[in-house]
């Protein structure tokens, strides 16, 4: 099975002491194709735990498999070749073309002292007009909105022709039209096989397409499983410390969102 | 479709190869000038007469003029050129910086003293070459001993290291330059800090050509993975690049290039700065064009340099000089039109 | 890709190859002088081969010039140092000089093209301009073993070297034979003097005056010849200081002021200056107004020539001692040098500017201070 993705014991602390720890004992698996929606609130760690399951970042300990296979024994190339990881944010210090930055995602299939063939820059293309971009190709990157800066670096790890993609905060930044067009896109991909984590504020995300969901607090997962069930009004309040309602919506939609409640008054005319 | 920021009248293929045909045009017009100008007919026959063999129509002067002395400053300014440009445009890829030059490491202030100190102890232009380039060479390893964290060298931490030796290295030569020696020695001083082709012997040249073209070869065979590594570390590693491995390369063939221009001609600033910038103008970020074009670029222009350095005056203009006072001038232009199109 | 590749490497490998070829042409070239030829050896113990007779000399160096002169060989000039071409004496006196070539200007700089240009037979050098004419051309070099140390006996002795090289071994005894005339002539004035009642001498060079040839140095026997001593005496400049040739040391106000010389020897500004100056008014030379600028004739006198070697112990002692030789003509005596040993006719006129330091300032600027 492409894209099974089975997560133990993972730990991570940028020294060694107990005091440095960022979260331990994570632990999770995916079928391939689903969608895992990491929830938490700020400074929780989950881009660590994304940068680690990645390999960006080494863990202190635990494993990441995919297929059966550990991570910790693959080179960063054969894993860049099964897991694509796109950043919350990334600066380009030279202003290349859409184009030449999606080109980048072969790396991992080109040999170091090669540069990409005619192929390898189909295979962008390819993914570029998936995503919708195509027109974008020859843009320079410091000429792109939020928006296109974030659907272009998606594109390019498409190109890696990964199994499993990690995206982290993917909306962020972003107007409502843009995160909307994202997360379809997120669920189209996931809908083609490809096991997809990603790290999201919006624990609404979670109800869109999201097979499981986790939180991440206090160094470990706090809760994980499926949304319907995991994500209570009690778990909602003790992640973000604020109310929210999780209501039901019918008429079409048939799914849960959630609600965050004020302090104040809702609205001016009512009585408290 | 029109790319902004560079230029789009033609393909990077075809500005490379019409940089290649300035590039012989340069070389061929260098041989001919000079303080005597020779015909350039005449200057081809001498240049092919050793694998040719041709009525000589010219003098014995005029041989040694054209092959003894402007052949190999021609052939010196061609490698130093190339090599400070492919040195520079690879540095400002691997630290994510368009501002950095190839010296950042400290490697011609390292240079500089091993020189200093061999022209005091030594008398020899062997061992001046030998210990320059060995200075060179510690002075880069002792700046990526100094920035290792974590055992990652983070870019950060490479330019201020690459900062503290230069400065160490700097305040040695100073020292040096008080100490008494028996015999006039400061013109060979001078010469280090101002740069020059003009101490350049054929046989040097042959020895150290091989170790140009091979760090040139190195830095050509991995130069489009500089895109990779010009996004940052965690980008790049996520894109499957060996990271630390691939900068090590990287940063010893640039070094050891630049170390060995150093020790052939002294400190010639500006080129590895503002050459990259210049193709950067012409073909873009992208290093599988941006590293040939420099190298040819450099070259050309080094040669182009150092013909008016021996030329215009009777005596020699030191050609970091000149490369200083072309440099700077078109650097602040080219700053100046940047940040008018941004 | 890799088609490309292989056409680069090997379009290296040939340019490598013609390389080398041409570097093989270049080092086979290297011997073989044409015609009847000579083996000469020089000061460094080198053997060469050269053309028979001479005909094209390049003299690098600047006491070098000078020594055309004195060897008659000056006709046969082809490339000198720009020194030479700038001196206002050798201007006046030479004309030929103007259309010379002067390829070296300060030591270690070379216009290598020029040089070659002027097609000589051999290139007289010290060793650091040798070196680079031996590595950058195929010109014969005889190498010249010279120091801002030596003494009148290394004088002669470059003197007999030069002829040497120039087969004019008459002309160079003639030089040595009235050196010594001179130098006895000097000694015997000045010997009776009593050690207390020596004259203090200080060279002052420079702007700031405090630039000057220490104890070490070929001054100092000269100073020591004329019956004075030298202020810096003890004081040892040999070896070099950031920006002044090598041989010329600073030195400080105070150390001047400890001395306080009897005699001022200067190569710039004025006397009136220094009168003026607080520093300088308490120094019993600027009291007494013994003040004189140094004298210069086809060079300057701060190096050891073989000019400075005859005039300048001459004019020191007749300056310090005026009532010793009261009854000689020294202006004679110097026209007689310029005469029989240079083969310069000059007027009285040429003579007291030589001595009073007319040609010192004439001089290009820069020469004094560097090399």
């Amino acid at each position: 099975m492409a894209g099974r993705v089975d997560i133990r014991d993972l730990s991570f602390g940028y020294t060694d002491k107990k005091e440095d720890s960022i979260f331990s004992d994570i632990h999770f698996s995916l079928e391939p194709g689903e969608v895992f929606c990491l929830l938490g609130p700020n400074g929780s760690g989950k881009s660590t735990l994304l940068k680690c399951i990645s390999r960006v970042l080494t863990p202190a300990s635990g494993s990441v498999a995919i297929d059966g296979e550990n991570l910790n024994a693959m080179s960063p190339a054969k894993i860049a070749g099964k897991l694509g990881y796109v950043p919350q944010s990334l600066v380009s210090a030279f202003p290349f073309t859409v184009e030449e930055i999606v080109v980048m995602g072969r790396a991992s299939r080109i040999s170091m002292i090669s540069s990409p063939s005619k192929q390898d820059r189909g295979k962008a293309l390819e993914s570029m007009e998936k995503i919708g971009i195509g027109h974008l190709a020859r843009r320079p990157c410091n000429r792109l909105s939020g928006g296109e800066w974030q659907l272009v670096l998606i594109a390019r790890a498409l190109t890696q022709s990964p199994r499993i993609l990690l995206l982290d905060e993917p909306t962020s930044h972003l107007d409502l039209g843009n995160q909307v067009k994202i997360l379809e896109k997120v669920g189209s991909l996931s809908r083609d096989g490809i096991t997809i984590i990603m790290a999201s504020h919006f624990p609404d995300h979670a109800f869109l397409h999201a097979d499981q969901v986790g939180i991440l607090k206090n160094r470990s997962m706090a809760v994980s499983g499926k949304p319907d069930q995991v994500l209570t009004e009690e778990v909602l309040f003790s992640t973000y410390g604020i109310h929210i309602r999780v209501i039901e919506v019918l008429d079409g939609i048939n799914r849960k969102i959630c609600v965050p409640v004020l302090k104040k008054n809702e609205s001016r005319g009512e009585n408290p | 479709m029109h790319i902004q920021g560079r230029s789009n009248r033609f393909s990077p293929e075809t500005w490379i190869r019409i940089f290649m045909v300035v590039l012989v045009l340069v070389v061929l017009a260098s041989l001919c000038l000079g303080r005597v100008t020779i015909p350039f007919l005449q200057t081809l026959k001498i240049l092919f007469s050793p694998v040719l063999s041709l009525e000589p129509d010219w003098s014995e002067t005029t041989y040694s003029v054209v092959m003894d002395v402007r052949l190999p400053r021609i052939l010196a300014g061609l490698l130093v050129g190339a090599a400070l440009s492919i040195s520079g445009a690879s540095f400002q890829g691997v630290f994510q910086n368009p501002l950095v030059s190839p010296h950042i490491l400290g490697v011609a202030a390292g240079a500089g003293f091993g020189a200093a100190l061999a022209i005091l102890f030594f008398d020899n232009i062997w061992m001046i070459h030998l210990i320059s380039f060995l200075f060179g060479l510690a002075s880069v390893a002792m700046t990526y001993a100094l920035s290792r964290v974590y055992k990652m060298t983070p870019v950060l931490m490479l330019v201020l290291s690459g900062i503290v030796v230069g400065s160490l290295f700097s305040a040695l030569t100073s020292l040096l330059k008080y100490m008494a020696d028996p015999m006039n020695k400061m013109p060979a001083i001078v010469f280090w800090l101002l740069g020059s082709l003009n101490h350049v012997s054929f046989k040097n040249l042959l020895i150290t050509l091989p170790i140009f073209l091979a760090c040139m070869a190195v830095l050509l065979l991995v130069r489009w993975r500089i895109n990779l590594l010009s996004m940052g570390e965690e980008d790049a590693r996520s894109l499957g690049i060996n990271t630390e491995a691939l900068k090590a390369v990287i940063i010893l063939s640039a070094t050891i290039a630049t170390a060995s221009a150093v020790c052939i001609s002294g400190i010639i600033g500006w080129i590895g700065i503002m050459i990259p910038h210049i193709g950067r103008l012409i073909v873009g970020p992208d290093h599988k064009y941006l590293l040939p074009i420099s190298m040819v670029i450099g070259a050309a222009y080094l040669v182009a340099v150092d013909t008016i350095a021996r030329t215009a005056l009777t005596t020699e203009i030191p050609i970091g000089i000149l490369t200083a006072v072309f440099g700077a001038p078109v650097f602040a232009f080219l700053l100046r039109k940047s940040q008018k199109a941004s | 890709m890799t088609k490309s590749r292989i056409l680069w490497a090997g379009l290296g490998i040939l340019a490598f190859a013609f390389l080398i070829r041409v570097y093989l042409v270049h080092e086979s070239k290297q011997a073989g002088v044409q015609g009847k030829t000579r083996t000469l050896t020089d000061m460094k113990g080198r053997t060469i081969e050269v053309t028979d007779p001479l005909k094209r000399i390049a003299l690098l160096g600047g006491p070098t010039g000078q020594i055309a002169f004195i060897l008659g060989v000056q006709d046969r000039l082809c490339a000198v140092t720009n020194t030479l071409k700038m001196s206002t004496l050798v201007r006046e006196m030479y004309p030929r000089i103007a259309d010379l070539p002067g390829p070296r200007t300060t030591s270690g700089s070379i216009n290598i093209e020029e040089l070659i240009s002027s097609n000589p037979d051999i290139a007289v050098a010290g060793d650091i301009d040798g070196g680079i004419v031996l590595e950058k051309t195929r010109i014969p070099v005889a190498i010249l073993e010279d120091s801002m140390g030596e003494g009148l006996v290394d004088i002669k002795k470059e003197i007999r070297f030069y002829a040497y090289v120039f087969n004019t071994p008459d002309r160079a005894e003639k030089y040595a034979a009235f050196l010594d005339r001179i130098t006895g002539l000097v000694r015997e004035r000045t010997k009776d003097i009593p050690e207390n009642m020596k004259k203090k001498v200080f060279q002052g060079y420079n702007p700031s005056h405090l630039v000057t040839l220490g104890g070490d140095t070929f001054m100092q026997e000269h100073i020591e010849l004329a019956g004075c001593l030298n202020a810096a005496e003890t004081v040892t400049t040999l070896g070099t200081q950031t920006g002044l040739h090598s041989g010329l040391g600073e030195v400080s106000m105070e150390q001047v002021l400890d001395w306080n010389p009897d005699i001022l020897v200067i190569n710039s500004g004025n006397p009136e200056d220094l009168s003026e100056d607080p520093q300088w008014e308490k120094i019993k030379a600027v009291r007494d107004k013994q003040i004189y600028f140094q004298p210069a004739g086809i060079f300057i006198f701060n190096r050891p020539t073989a000019e400075s070697a005859v005039i300048f112990p001459l004019w020191l002692a007749s300056t310090a001692y005026p009532e010793r030789f009261q009854d000689l003509c020294v202006n004679c005596l110097v026209k007689e040098f310029y005469k029989e040993i240079i083969g310069f006719d000059l007027s009285e006129a040429q003579v007291r500017d030589i001595l009073s330091g007319v040609y010192e300032m004439k001089m290009m600027k820069g020469i004094s201070h560097k090399g």
